[in-house]
């Protein structure tokens, strides 16, 4: 397992141009058509870094231009599911042993950074992470229909990187759906002083949405500011945050239940 | 590609055996890699060495402008050296392209298993004990000369992102820093490399920069978002390993290849006393849980043995954290990128120490100085990178660090400094002298570790006053020598006398320093594990 045996394989590869281009769709399923589900508007389903992005050619899985055939689909991953049922459906691909190799060009870059870890979530080589593949890594992390922004089915490298970067793991747990570590809340709510004052901003706006979620499990009328207004309010100066109608509003329900308001 | 049967009877012995030792060809490396030779002459020419200056109050600049290269250190928390490169199936793309622009440290071993003597060792270039205690109340004295003192006085700009746990300002581990973000405790690189990003961005001067970003990415809990969590593990799996995964402290509840669901660890066991001659982890644990102080209220009503296939998943847990890991670290190059410091600036990767994923039965690290928790990543890219990887085969430890990046700036090293320079192998590739590489622990071990294995001593406390007579009244049959696989009672006994060696050369800290760290704090750390119940 030495270094130098993986440095020749990366060298083998650059030279061969790997990973290797599959001469046809993945699993035996015809490619997908235009206009079929997965495909946007224009038809560009392959773009830069092998992934949609508004620009630039086939991807390093690309199998080519997607005409013919439709989409593979699978059973998993549903939007809405946060979490998956025991048992796989035996279609499913099997894990990814590691990290696929991407050429690169030598320099750093977001896209170049990123750029392995979408390719391994595209199980079926189509250059598109789509739905049913986002949930088969899915354990506590949104729906899928919050990272596709743009909601075309398909997940683009910033949309990747934005969910990323919105995705603190100390504030996860188990299997649920965004929820806060409960070990983490105790100490919160037993060590606020300082740790609030250790906290980012995009710490606290993790803990204002958890205690929405809270607050939404227990009573799923209640009326409550969007996560995209708490959003909005975690970019005014200090005075106006306190003062902003969403903050407001949940300080006024977090204090009915019982709540200690720690911003 | 090790030396086998060369070794030493001492560390004066072993350092004689330079001669003897395989030479790095390098000659042949340039012919082979011309282009990284005449980047390593550009970029690294020597920087005249300079005295260490006396040291100015804790963040004060003494207005000296640096001449050396900026410093970056990226400090990944519990990262196994075998998850960095792995051949086939790697899991992290992006240190592997790192590598390919470094020079490797293929022997890489940490000073200790534990964080907080460990970055001890990194930032002073001492053993944790000769500064201070070996203990979770361990503090680092403002007197004692750190790398980043010292560099700040040599006219760089300090910074560190810290992730809190045991790497904070408390412990006595901001010295020399002119700013330290303190993340929340356990922060990831996420959080750490965009405070660093912006301490970069708005520096008041172009002075060269050391800054060190840690994160605890990979360390406990293991499990990380969508869609890393389980990007190398069955999501679909239910059971015990679903449960271990999914509870706050699950691994750390596995003992003796044994799930104990019902037990409290913290309350059970007092871990660092967990080390009477002869017993350790291992199948020897739950005997000493029996005979625990706490054994009246301990009621072990449920143990779910794990199967072979259960540590695979649960390994690929692990795995899906070094995955994640990495892609921070791609992240943080493209911003070095982006701030045009790649071309004027070392930038080093490396870990505090490793971590055991199932091995003797356990997941964690604070249990053994063994190879599992000692080895570590480390990769050191000099200024525009080479165009190939140069390895190196030889030991070297973290004590190491700081002479060699102090070396790397033109800063002359305090004599104090216990480690050795390797900075000759990443400029000039010269060939590194094979050392033993020491660690020690506040679990009452030492060990010593030769290319061709290491020796255990157990049963007494590191910085005890009594540690050396016992040691020298010991013999290596006994149960509290631990030796590696196939050592001969000759390598024991020369692995013996280089401990003793090593630990008559040492002037063990008095126990006074004590950190001042919060009792809540205290109370935190101890919620993961890490401070004594006693």
């Amino acid at each position: 397992m030495k270094r130098s045996h993986a440095v020749a394989l990366v060298a083998l590869c650059f030279a061969l141009g790997c990973p290797p281009e599959p001469e046809g769709p993945a699993n035996g399923m015809p490619a997908p058509q235009l206009g079929d589900p997965q495909t946007k508007k224009d038809g560009s389903k392959n773009k830069k870094g092998g992934f949609k992005t508004k620009k630039g050619g086939p991807g390093p899985h690309s199998p080519g231009p997607h005409i013919g055939g439709a989409a593979p689909q699978t059973t998993l991953g549903t939007a809405g599911a946060y979490d998956l049922p025991p048992g796989t459906p035996a279609q499913t691909p099997p894990l990814p042993a590691g990290l696929p190799n991407i050429p690169w060009d030598g320099v750093w870059t977001v896209q170049s950074a990123v750029a392995p870890l979408m390719s391994a979530l595209d199980d079926d080589l189509d250059a598109l992470v789509t739905m049913p593949e986002w949930g088969r890594r899915q354990y506590a992390g949104p729906h899928f229909d919050l990272v596709d922004k743009s909601g075309d089915g398909a997940l683009d490298t910033s949309e990747l990187l934005g969910i990323l970067a919105s995705t603190d793991p100390l504030f996860f747990e188990g299997h649920a759906p965004r929820k806060a570590s409960a070990k983490f809340l105790e100490r919160v709510q037993e060590f606020s002083p300082w740790l609030v004052a250790a906290a980012s901003s995009q710490h606290r706006y993790e803990w204002l949405c958890f205690q929405r979620a809270e607050l939404l499990s227990k009573d799923a009328t209640m009326q409550l500011p969007t996560e995209v207004e708490l959003r909005a309010a975690f970019t005014l100066s200090a005075d106006d945050f306190q003062k902003d109608p969403a903050i407001v509003s949940m300080k006024k329900a977090l204090s009915a239940s019982g709540t200690k308001w720690l911003l | 590609m090790k030396r086998k049967g060369l070794f030493f009877c001492s560390v004066v012995v072993a350092c004689a055996l330079v001669l003897g030792v395989r030479s790095l060809n390098v000659e042949d490396a340039q012919a082979a890699d011309p282009v990284a030779t005449k980047a390593l002459a550009q970029n690294l020419a020597p920087v005249p060495a300079v005295q260490s200056a006396p040291r100015t109050s804790p963040r004060d600049s003494p207005g000296t402008v640096a001449s050396g290269p900026s410093i970056i250190v990226v400090d990944f928390d519990t990262l196994r050296a075998d998850r960095v490169g792995r051949t086939p199936n790697s899991i992290t793309p992006n240190l592997d392209r790192f590598a390919s622009q470094a020079v490797v440290f293929e022997e890489a071993y940490s000073n200790s298993n534990e964080t907080l003597f460990s970055h001890a060792s990194l930032f002073t270039g001492r053993y944790a004990s000769e500064v201070g205690s070996l203990s979770y109340d361990f503090l680092l004295p403002e007197d004692v000369p750190t790398l980043a003192s010292l560099l700040r006085d040599a006219g760089y700009q300090t910074f560190g992102a810290f992730a809190g746990g045991h790497l904070r300002e408390d412990y006595g581990f901001g010295s020399g820093f002119q700013k330290v973000s303190q993340a929340m405790d356990w922060s990831s690189l996420m959080t750490t490399r965009g405070t660093a990003s912006k301490w970069l961005k708005e520096r008041a001067s172009n002075a060269p920069v050391f800054l060190w970003l840690h994160g605890y990415d990979t360390h406990q809990r293991y499990l990380k978002p969508t869609p890393f969590g389980y990007l190398f593990s069955e999501l679909s799996r239910s059971g015990t390993v679903r449960e271990i995964v999914s509870r706050q402290n699950g691994f750390r509840e596995v003992l003796d290849g044994y799930f104990l669901p019902d037990v409290d660890f913290n309350e059970a066991i007092d871990w660092t006393a967990l080390r009477p001659i002869g017993t350790g982890p291992g199948d020897r644990a739950l005997t000493e849980l029996g005979k625990s102080k706490h054994n009246d209220s301990v009621s072990i009503v449920e143990r779910v043995a794990l199967t072979e296939e259960d540590i695979v998943h649960l390994r690929g847990i692990y795995d899906g954290a070094v995955a994640y890991a990495d892609l921070q670290f791609g992240l943080w190059m493209a911003v070095l990128e982006q701030e045009g410091l790649l071309d004027s600036s070392i930038v080093v990767v490396l870990s505090d120490h490793g971590e055991e994923l199932g091995e003797r039965g356990l997941f964690g690290h604070r249990h053994d100085l063994s190879d599992e928790t000692l080895r570590v990543p480390l990769m050191v890219r000099p200024p525009g990178g080479l165009s190939q990887t140069f390895r190196v085969d030889e030991q070297v430890s973290l004590i190491d660090v700081m002479p060699s990046l102090l070396e790397a700036a033109g800063v002359e090293a305090p004599k104090e400094a216990r480690g050795t320079s390797f900075w000759g192998a990443v400029s000039r590739q010269e060939q590194v002298v094979e050392r033993p590489i020491f660690a020690e622990s506040n679990m009452r071990a030492v060990r010593v570790r030769a290319p061709d294995g290491a020796l255990n001593f157990t049963g007494i406390a590191a910085d005890s006053p009594y540690w050396l007579p016992t040691v020298k009244n010991t013999r290596t049959s006994t149960l509290a020598y631990q030796a590696s696989d196939g050592l001969s009672k000759a390598r024991q006994a020369e692995l013996r006398k280089a401990l003793i060696q090593w630990r008559e050369g040492l002037t063990i800290a008095p126990p006074t320093q004590r950190t001042s760290a919060p009792s809540d704090l205290k109370r935190a750390l101890k919620e993961k594990g890490y401070w004594e119940t006693k």
